[in-house]
């Protein structure tokens, strides 16, 4: 699971610098996919958690 | 301790528990920098404070499970919650305590405080 996450928050950043370096050549369109699915799903969660936090004050 | 009497009767009568009182208390703590948020959008204890103050954070940290499982929809709750201690440590006031990624304790100060990485920039 962290190491999921870990590579996620890689290739996350490896978007946002402009730049992809595929180190794994056997499968770039599936590194290319994460990399969008991976942006838009931090952002939607993002969202999601200051939504939650604001909703519940007295545990958050 | 009158006064925390009459509030506690107060609260009984109106039916809600003792533990809806309580449980506004954690933030006094966090205030004192007794216990911080964690990069894991959980409380965690700062130094040694006793059992109350575990079973305090214990309780607070429960009800978090609870709404990050609910919530988290087809993402891991982990990462869920990984996301919303991004936006609860950022959210921390200067004398607030807060783990870095490292996992050591820091006050939150009023500069850009250290997140993981996959913390969203804002």
């Amino acid at each position: 699971m962290m190491k999921r996450v870990a590579i996620a928050a890689v290739l996350a950043a490896m978007a946002l610098s402009g730049c992809v370096n595929v180190s794994a050549p056997d499968k770039p369109i599936e590194i290319n996919l994460n990399i969008k699915i991976t942006q838009e799903v931090i952002y939607r969660l993002d969202r999601e958690a200051k939504a939650l936090i604001k909703d519940n004050p007295d545990i958050f | 301790m009158r006064m925390a009497v009459k509030a506690m009767i107060a609260v009984a009568a109106l039916g809600l528990s003792g533990a809806a009182l309580a449980q506004t208390d954690w933030k006094a703590e966090r205030a004192a920098g007794r216990i911080g948020e964690q990069a894991d959008g959980y409380l965690g204890v700062v130094k040694p404070g006793g059992p109350q103050l575990d079973k305090l954070v214990a309780d607070v940290n429960a009800r978090r499970k609870e709404h990050y499982f609910a919530r988290a929809g087809d993402q891991t709750p982990a990462l869920f919650a990984q996301i919303a201690g991004c936006s609860l440590i950022t959210d921390l006031s200067a004398s607030e305590m807060y783990k870095t990624p490292g996992g050591a304790w820091r006050q939150r100060g009023t500069g850009t405080p250290e997140l993981a990485a996959i913390c969203p920039r804002s």
